[in-house]
C-alpha cells in the first residue's frame, strides 16, 4: 500500500495500534462467549400463565445446556406466527403445523416433542341443548387463532369437509380463553386441544363437554433456527431430554404439557401436507 | 366539698366531656372520612383496573380477564366478589358454574363499586366489586381505640398525678395547718407543720409559722406583764391601803386643822362682830345715859312728869330695842347653816358687808354696794356666803388699810348674767402681786405676817364645792378684784330664806 497514513507510524502509535487491536479481540470472544438466544413459546395461554409454565423450564435448559436463553412471547397468535415467518426466534415452542410450513421458508430444525399426540377437540357447554354436530350450523365457534393447528385448522377442516357444518367463527387468542367463552355461555362451541384442556382448573372442566375429537397430530415441538450452532442446538436438545428424566422436569414440563419428551425431526410432520389444511390458513396481517 | 373533689371533679366532667366527643363525634366523623378515603382509592384503582381490561375485552382474551381480576382478588383479600359483564350485559367473569361467593359476614362492611368500562363510545362492560371496607378500617378503628385508650390513659395518670401532687403538695400540709391552727387555738404552740417553701403552700406554712411565733412571743410578753402588773398590784394594792390609812390620818389631821382654821376665822369675824357691836351700840348706848342723865335732872329738878317720864322711858326701850336687835343680827350671821336652801344672794351678801360695815367706818372705807333689787336665787349655805363675801371684805379692808389707800372704797355689785349669779369686789387697793395671785387659793398660803392662809381657801371651798360655783381673782384697774359665779336657783322655797329673816 502506498497510500498515505493517517497517522505517523510512531512507536507509541504502533504499540496503541497493537493494544486497540488486542481489545478489539478480546472483546469479539466475549461477545461470542456471552451469546444469548431466544426461546419463544406460542401463545396458548395468557402471558402469565405462559411465563409460570415455561420460565422454569428454560431457567432449567438454561443451567443444564449452559446456554443463555431468554424466555420471549408474543401478545397474539398471529403476532408470533408473523415473527416465526421472519425468523425472529432463536429457539421456539409451535404447532406443527406452524413448523412445517416455516420448513421451507425458514427450515426450522424440530428438536424434542411430546410422545403423546394432540388431538383437537369441539366442546360445548355441558348443559348446552347442542347435543350433535350437526345442531352447530350457524352457531359461534371459539377458536384460540385462525391457523391453531388442532383447535382451529383441523376442527373447521373436518366440520365442513366430513359433517358439513359451517360455524361463525370467533378468535379469542388462546386455548384458555376458548374454554371460559364457552363455559361462560359467551360462544356456542369452542375448538381446543385435549392437552389444553386437560390444563383446566376442574370447575372450568366440569362445565364443558367434548363433542367432537379429530385426528392424531404429532404434538409441538422444541425446534431451533438453522442459524444457531449446531452444538447449541445439541446441547439444549440434550438438555431437554435430560430434564425429561428426571422426576422434577417431568413435574414441569407436564405443565407445557411434554409429560414424555422424545427426539423429533421434521418428519414427523410431513404426512400434514396430505390434510389438505392449507385452505384453511389465514395469513398474519 | 374536698379541695380535691373541687379539682378532680372539673377534671373528671371535662375528660367524660372529651372522651364522649371522641368516642361519639371524633371517631365516627374520623371513620367515615377514611372510608371515604378509602372508597375514593378503591374508586381510582377500579378504574385503572377497567383501563386494563380494555384491551382483553376488546380482544376476547377471556383467560387473560380471569387471570387479571383472579390475580387481583388475591391480592385484594377484602374484595369480597368481582364480577364483570360485557357491553350486553353477559357475565365474563366469575364463570357461571362457579359457587358463588360467601355471604358477607357480620364482621363485614360490604360496599359495592360499580364502573363501566367504556371505549369510544362503546359500553364494554360493567365491573362490579363488592369490597369489605372493615378490614381497612380496622386499622384505623385500631388507632382510633388507641387514641381514645391513650387519651383516658393520659387523663387517668392525670387525675392520679394530680391527685397525689394535690395530696402531697396542698392536702396534707393544709390538714397540718389546720390541726396546728386549732392546737393553737387550744394555746398548743408545738404542733408540728408542713415545711416551709417557696410555693404558694410553703409561704403560707411560713406565713403561719411566723404568726406563732409572733403569737407565741406577744403570749410570753403578755404573760410577763401581767405577772409584772400583778406584782405591781400587790405592791399597789399594799400601798393603796398604807396610802389610804395616811390619807385618813391626814384627811383627819386637816381636818382638825381646817376646823381650827375655821374656828380662828369665825373667831376673828367675831371678833369683827364685836368691834362692830361695841360701834353700834357706842351711840345708843351715850344716847341712854344722856336720856338716864336727863331723867335724873328732871327728878331733881322736879320737872319729871308722868308723861316726860313714860317718854323718856319709852325712848330708853327703843334704843334698847335697836341693840338688842343688833345682837340679833350678828347672831344670825353666825349661826351655822345645817341645810341647803335656796337664799336672795343680795341679802347674804348684805349680811356679809353688815358684818363690817362698823369697822370700814372706822377706817374711813367706804363701800358702794350695787345690790339688785329684785332677789336673786342661789343654792346653797347663805351663812357661808356671807362668810365668803365677809372674808373677801376683810382683805380688802387689811389691804387698803396696810396700803395707806387715801381714799380707800370697796365696790361690791351683784348681777344674773347668763343663768349665773355674778358678785364681784373690787377694791383700789393696788392689786396682788402677778406671782402669787396663782396662789391665793391654796391653803395655808398667805402673805400676811398674821394671817392664816385660809381664808380664800375657804372662799373657793364654800362657792365652788359646796354651792357648785365659780371663783375668780384678777386684778382690776385699781386693785384687786374678785367675781363669784353661781347658779341661778328657782325659787320653789321662797319661805325658806326669807322666813328666817322675819
Amino acid at each position: 500500500m502506498s497510500g498515505r497514513r493517517l497517522f505517523p507510524a510512531s512507536p507509541t502509535a504502533r504499540v496503541l495500534g497493537w493494544l486497540f487491536g488486542a481489545v478489539v479481540l478480546v472483546s469479539a470472544w466475549g461477545a461470542q462467549a456471552a451469546q444469548s438466544y431466544t426461546f419463544a413459546v406460542v401463545p396458548q395461554f395468557e402471558q402469565r400463565k405462559l411465563f409460570r409454565i415455561w420460565k422454569p423450564v428454560v431457567d432449567e435448559l438454561e443451567k443444564r445446556s449452559g446456554v443463555e436463553l431468554k424466555l420471549v412471547a408474543t401478545l397474539s397468535v398471529p403476532e408470533f406466527e408473523g415473527a416465526l415467518h421472519n425468523g425472529t426466534f432463536d429457539f421456539v415452542y409451535a404447532n406443527p403445523y406452524h413448523i412445517l410450513r416455516e420448513s421451507a421458508h425458514q427450515g426450522y430444525i424440530p428438536l424434542v416433542r411430546d410422545a403423546e399426540p394432540l388431538r383437537g377437540i369441539l366442546v360445548t357447554r355441558k348443559n348446552s341443548p347442542l347435543r350433535a354436530l350437526s345442531d352447530l350450523e350457524g352457531k359461534t365457534l371459539a377458536m384460540p387463532s385462525p391457523n391453531a393447528i388442532g383447535a382451529s385448522l383441523l376442527i373447521r377442516a373436518d366440520l365442513e369437509r366430513l359433517h358439513h357444518v359451517k360455524m361463525a367463527p370467533l378468535y379469542v387468542k388462546t386455548h384458555s380463553s376458548v374454554y371460559l367463552h364457552v363455559a361462560n355461555g359467551l360462544a356456542d362451541a369452542g375448538g381446543g386441544v385435549e392437552k389444553t384442556l386437560a390444563e383446566q382448573d376442574q370447575v372450568i372442566r366440569d362445565q364443558l363437554h367434548i363433542l367432537y375429537t379429530t385426528r392424531e397430530i404429532p404434538s409441538h415441538p422444541v425446534a431451533a433456527h438453522p442459524r444457531v450452532p449446531k452444538e447449541v442446538r445439541e446441547k439444549v436438545r440434550q438438555a431437554l431430554l435430560d430434564l425429561a428424566a428426571t422426576p422434577a422436569g417431568q413435574a414441569l414440563l407436564a405443565e407445557v404439557p411434554m409429560k414424555r419428551a422424545v427426539i423429533a425431526n421434521i418428519g414427523d410432520y410431513t404426512p400434514m401436507r396430505q390434510w389438505g389444511l392449507e385452505s384453511y390458513w389465514v395469513e398474519p396481517k | 366539698m374536698t379541695l380535691r373533689q373541687k379539682l378532680l371533679i372539673p377534671l373528671l366532667l371535662v375528660s367524660l366531656s372529651t372522651g364522649w366527643f371522641l368516642q361519639s363525634v371524633w371517631i365516627p366523623r374520623s371513620l367515615a372520612s377514611a372510608e371515604a378515603r378509602h372508597i375514593q382509592l378503591l374508586e381510582r384503582h377500579l378504574d385503572s383496573v377497567g383501563e386494563g381490561l380494555v384491551h382483553l375485552i376488546l380482544s376476547k382474551q377471556l383467560d387473560a380477564i380471569h387471570e387479571t381480576l383472579i390475580a387481583l382478588g388475591g391480592k385484594n383479600s377484602d374484595w369480597v366478589e368481582i364480577r364483570l359483564e360485557d357491553g350486553e350485559g353477559r357475565q365474563l367473569y366469575p364463570l357461571l358454574s362457579a359457587s358463588s361467593p360467601a355471604p358477607p359476614t357480620s364482621q363485614m362492611e360490604v360496599r359495592t363499586l360499580e364502573r363501566h368500562i367504556d371505549y369510544l363510545n362503546m359500553r364494554l362492560g360493567k365491573l362490579t366489586v363488592k369490597i369489605d371496607v372493615a378490614p381497612s378500617l380496622a386499622d384505623e378503628r385500631r388507632h382510633q381505640r388507641l387514641l381514645l385508650l391513650a387519651f383516658l390513659g393520659i387523663v387517668a395518670t392525670l387525675g392520679v398525678v394530680t391527685g397525689l401532687v394535690l395530696e402531697l403538695t396542698v392536702i396534707r400540709p393544709a390538714r397540718q395547718l389546720a390541726a396546728a391552727a386549732q392546737e393553737l387555738a387550744r394555746r398548743n404552740f408545738d404542733q408540728p407543720l408542713p415545711p416551709p417553701g417557696t410555693d404558694e403552700v410553703g409561704m403560707v406554712a411560713q406565713s403561719f409559722a411566723t404568726m406563732r411565733q409572733d403569737m407565741r412571743n406577744y403570749q410570753d410578753e403578755l404573760l410577763h406583764e401581767i405577772h409584772e402588773r400583778r406584782i405591781a398590784e400587790n405592791a399597789l394594792k399594799q400601798l393603796t391601803e398604807t396610802q389610804a390609812e395616811r390619807i385618813q390620818e391626814e384627811v383627819v389631821k386637816n381636818r382638825d386643822k381646817d376646823h381650827i382654821l375655821i374656828q380662828q376665822s369665825r373667831l376673828a369675824a367675831m371678833g369683827e362682830m364685836v368691834h362692830n357691836i361695841a360701834h353700834q351700840w357706842r351711840q345708843p348706848l351715850t344716847s341712854l345715859g344722856v336720856l338716864i342723865h336727863n331723867m335724873a335732872d328732871d327728878f331733881r329738878e322736879q320737872v319729871m312728869t308722868l308723861d316726860s317720864l313714860e317718854r323718856d322711858v319709852a325712848d330708853a326701850q327703843r334704843l334698847l330695842d335697836r341693840m338688842s336687835s343688833t345682837i340679833d343680827d350678828f347672831r344670825q350671821f353666825f349661826r351655822p347653816d345645817r341645810d341647803q336652801v335656796v337664799f336672795d344672794a343680795a341679802r347674804a351678801a348684805h349680811d356679809g358687808a353688815f358684818v363690817i360695815d362698823a369697822a370700814l367706818r372706822n377706817n374711813q372705807i367706804a363701800i358702794n354696794l350695787d345690790l339688785a333689787e329684785m332677789p336673786l336665787w342661789v343654792s346653797g349655805f347663805p351663812g357661808q356666803y356671807a362668810q365668803a363675801v365677809l372674808n373677801l371684805l376683810m382683805n380688802a379692808k387689811e389691804a387698803l388699810v396696810a396700803k395707806r389707800i387715801q381714799n380707800a372704797h370697796i365696790d361690791m355689785r351683784l348681777r344674773e348674767e347668763g343663768g349665773s349669779v355674778v358678785l364681784t369686789v373690787e377694791d383700789n387697793a393696788g392689786g396682788i402681786p402677778a406671782a402669787v395671785l396663782p396662789k391665793i387659793f391654796d391653803p395655808y398660803f398667805t402673805t400676811k405676817e398674821q394671817g392664816s392662809g385660809i381664808g380664800l381657801y375657804m372662799v373657793k371651798m364654800i362657792i365652788e364645792k359646796n354651792m357648785g360655783g365659780l371663783v375668780e381673782a384678777s386684778n382690776g384697774e385699781q386693785g384687786a378684784k374678785f367675781i363669784f359665779r353661781v347658779p341661778l336657783a328657782k325659787p320653789a322655797g321662797l319661805a325658806d330664806a326669807t322666813g328666817e329673816k322675819s
